[in-house]
C-alpha cells in the first residue's frame, strides 16, 4: 500500500502541512542557534512502507516530526535540536529494533542550519543522499553547502587595569570562530557598561568582568544584567583574585556561567572563551 | 632695641627672594620633567600595546620599537609587565619578560639601586625580583654590604634565594636576624625544598626569630613527614621554641602520640597544658577522659574552658565511678 498524506491521522503529515511545519522549526533553528535534521528514509518494496512510518512515528521523541514525502517506498523525519550524530544514533537503534534490521533501509541525513534552505531544496538534496548511499553505509550524511549564517557576539570586557584590558580585548580578538564575528568593547567600570547602551540589543553578548571594578563592582553589574529583559542572551565569565569556595559558589548563584582565578593562562582564558562561543550553538 | 642696618634687611629680604625663585624655578622644572615623562610613557604605550601582546604571546619577537629609549619609556615597559605579571602565568610570558628586562632594563636598575633615595632603590629591588633581572645578582649583592634598611635587606634576601638557591643559607645565616618574623615565614615558604630542608638542618644556628617562624610553618605546611623533627624540639630548653613545637603538632591534625601528650599535660608550663587539652579531642573517649581528669582541675582558667566540650561524658564517668564504688 502506498502512505499518502493523513494515512495515519494526526502523526505522519504530508503535503503542504509538512512544508508549513518545516518552515516552523527552521525559524527556531535560526532562532534558537540549535540544529535541526531532516532524515528521508527509503524502504525496498513499496509494500513495507507504512509499516516503516508507523514504527517511526512509534520510535520518535514528541517534538519530532514524521511525514510522507509523497513518493513510494519513502518516509521522512524532522528531528528538531538534532545534528547529523544523533539523528545517525536513532537510526541506527530504530534499524535494531526493526523486523528486518538495516536490510533493505537506506537513510539520508541533512542538517539544516540556514534560513535560505527550503523544504523542496532540502528534499531534493536528501533523495540525492539516498542515490548515493551503499549497502555497507547505508546511511549517507548530505552536505547542502549552506552553513550557519554569520552573526555577531558582542563582547565586553571590564577590568580596571587598562593594559590587561587591553590584552583581553586582543586576545578575544585573535580568537576564530566559525559563523562569528565578534565585537569587541572595553570598559574600565561596571557604571560604564550599563549606561552605555552597549548592552542594549538582541545580540548574544559575552560579559567578561573583574569581580572588583570602580564605581559599580563586578558582582552588582552582574545582578543588573540577570535583572534585564532577554537576559539569556548575556554569557557572564566572572575573573577574581579570590578563590574561596563560598566565592565561587556566589558567583555562580548570581548568574556567572564561569569563573577565572587570576593571574591565569592566557591560552586557558581563550581556550575558556571559544568553547563559551562555541557552546552558544548546539 | 637692637638696630639692624637697612642694608642688611634689604639684603635678608633679597636672599629669601632668590631663594624663593630658585625653588618655584625647580618646583616648575621637575614638574614639567615628570609631565614629559608621562607624555612619554602614554606615547609609547599607545604605538606598543598590541606589539607587546604580540610577543609576550610568543606570536613575535620583541622588535627594536619596544627597546625603551629614556626613563619615561622604561617606566611604560615596566607597566607592561607589571600588569602581565599580576594577571597572568604561565613560564614561557615570564621568561620573555626576564630576557628582555636582562637585556634593556638592567642599566635603569642598576642607576637606581646607587640612587640615594630609599623609595628609588626599594622599587628597583621589587622589579628587579619580579622581572627576574639576574644580571643585576652582583650589584644586589654589593647593596647589601652596605648599611641598608630592613625592608631592602628582606627584598635582597628574596632576590638572592630566587636568583642563586644554592648556598643561600650558607650565606645568609648571620643576617636572618635582621628581618621580622613574617617576613622570615615568607621567605621560607618561598624557599625550594632542599634550601628548605638545609635551613631546619641548621636550626640551632638561626636567631630565635627565624626559628620560631619556621617552625610555624611546618605546623602551616601540616606535612607528617616533619613530625620527628618537630618531636625533637619538645625536649629543648627554649620554652617559646617548645610551644610553638607543640601548636605546629597539633595543627598537623592527628592522634599526638602517647609520650608527647604526657610531657604536655603534665608540663609546668600553662601554654603547653592548653594545646594538650586540645590535642586530647582527637583521642577515643577512654583515653581522652583519663587525661581530662588530670586537667579538669587546672589553675589556668583557658585550660579549663578548652575541656568544656568534653563536659558531659566527663560527668558520666564520675557517675560510673561513684556507680562502682
Amino acid at each position: 500500500m502506498d502512505l499518502q498524506a493523513g494515512s495515519v491521522p494526526g502523526k505522519v503529515l504530508g503535503g503542504t502541512e509538512v512544508g508549513y511545519v518545516y518552515e516552523l522549526l527552521k525559524a527556531n533553528v535560526v532562532r534558537g542557534r540549535r540544529t535541526m535534521s531532516l532524515v528521508l528514509i527509503r524502504v525496498d518494496g513499496g509494500q513495507q512502507n507504512d509499516r516503516l512510518c508507523v514504527r517511526l512515528v512509534q520510535s520518535v521523541r514528541r517534538t519530532d516530526v514524521v511525514f510522507a514525502p509523497g513518493r513510494e517506498g519513502e518516509c521522512g523525519l524532522l528531528l528538531p535540536q538534532s545534528g547529523k550524530e544523533e539523528a545517525s544514533a536513532f537510526l541506527r537503534r530504530f534499524a535494531g529494533e526493526y523486523d528486518g534490521g538495516t536490510a533493505g533501509i537506506r537513510a539520508a541525513v541533512l542538517e539544516i542550519r540556514h534560513p535560505d534552505l527550503s523544504f523542496e531544496q532540502a528534499l531534493e538534496l536528501g533523495r540525492t543522499g539516498l542515490v548515493q548511499t551503499e549497502e555497507s553505509e547505508w546511511i549517507r550524511f548530505v552536505d547542502s553547502g549552506l552553513g550557519r549564517p554569520a552573526e555577531t557576539v558582542k563582547v565586553s570586557v571590564l577590568d580596571p587595569d587598562p593594559l590587561f584590558r587591553e590584552a583581553l580585548s586582543m586576545s578575544i580578538g585573535s580568537l576564530h570562530v566559525p559563523s562569528v564575528t565578534l565585537e569587541v568593547r572595553t570598559f574600565g567600570d561596571g557604571l560604564e557598561l550599563l549606561e552605555s547602551g552597549w548592552t542594549a540589543s538582541w545580540h548574544p553578548h559575552l560579559v567578561i568582568l573583574n569581580d572588583v571594578l570602580p564605581k559599580q563592582n563586578g558582582l552588582d553589574v552582574l545582578h543588573a544584567l540577570r535583572k534585564m529583559p532577554n537576559e539569556q542572551k548575556f554569557t557572564v565569565l566572572m575573573m577574581t583574585r579570590r578563590n574561596s569556595e563560598e566565592d565561587m559558589i556566589y558567583a555562580y548563584e548570581s548568574g556567572a556561567d564561569e569563573y577565572l582565578i587570576k593571574p591565569f593562562p592566557l591560552r586557558l582564558f581563550e581556550a575558556q572563551v571559544g568553547r563559551l562561543l562555541a557552546r552558544l550553538w548546539s | 632695641m637692637t638696630g639692624l642696618p637697612i642694608g642688611w634687611v634689604l639684603g635678608g629680604v633679597v636672599f629669601l627672594l632668590l631663594l624663593l625663585a630658585v625653588l618655584t624655578a625647580y618646583l616648575f622644572i621637575a614638574r614639567a620633567a615628570e609631565e614629559k615623562r608621562g607624555r612619554r610613557a602614554a606615547a609609547y604605550l599607545e604605538r606598543n600595546t598590541a606589539a607587546w601582546f604580540r610577543h609576550l604571546r610568543g606570536l613575535e619577537p620583541a622588535g627594536e620599537e619596544l627597546i625603551p629609549k629614556d626613563r619615561g619609556e622604561a617606566a611604560a615597559v615596566e607597566e607592561v609587565f607589571r600588569s602581565y605579571l599580576n594577571n597572568v602565568t604561565g613560564e614561557a610570558i615570564r621568561e620573555r619578560i626576564r630576557v628582555f628586562s636582562n637585556r634593556h632594563l638592567s642599566s635603569y636598575y642598576r642607576k637606581k639601586l646607587s640612587s640615594r633615595n630609599w623609595s628609588d632603590r626599594m622599587n628597583a629591588l621589587y622589579r628587579i625580583h619580579d622581572f627576574g633581572v639576574d644580571s643585576l645578582a652582583e650589584d644586589c649583592r654589593a647593596l647589601g654590604n652596605r648599611e641598608v634598611s630592613r625592608d631592602e635587606q628582606f627584598q635582597l634576601l628574596l632576590i638572592d634565594l630566587a636568583f642563586r638557591p644554592d648556598g643561600f643559607v650558607e650565606r645568609n645565616i648571620h643576617r636572618n636576624g635582621q628581618i621580622s618574623e613574617v617576613e622570615n615565614k615568607e621567605l621560607l615558604f618561598r624557599m625550594p625544598e632542599d634550601v628548605f630542608h638545609e635551613t631546619a638542618r641548621r636550626l640551632d644556628e638561626l636567631a630565635n626569630d627565624t626559628k620560631y617562624a619556621l617552625i610555624d610553618v611546618l605546623g602551616m605546611k601540616q606535612d607528617i613527614y616533619w613530625l620527628p623533627f618537630l618531636e625533637k624540639q619538645l625536649d629543648s630548653n627554649d620554652q617559646e621554641l617548645r610551644i610553638r613545637a607543640l601548636r605546629a603538632i597539633d595543627a598537623l591534625g592527628i592522634r599526638t602520640p602517647d609520650p608527647i601528650l604526657d610531657q604536655a599535660v603534665f608540663s609546668p608550663v600553662w601554654q603547653e597544658r592548653f594545646i594538650a587539652s586540645r590535642m586530647i579531642r582527637r583521642l577515643p573517649e577512654k583515653k581522652a577522659l583519663q587525661y581530662a581528669e588530670v586537667l579538669a582541675g587546672d589553675e589556668s582558667w583557658l585550660v579549663r574552658e578548652e575541656l568544656r566540650g568534653l563536659g558531659p561524658a566527663l560527668e558520666r564517668r564520675r557517675l560510673e565511678k561513684e556507680a562502682v564504688r
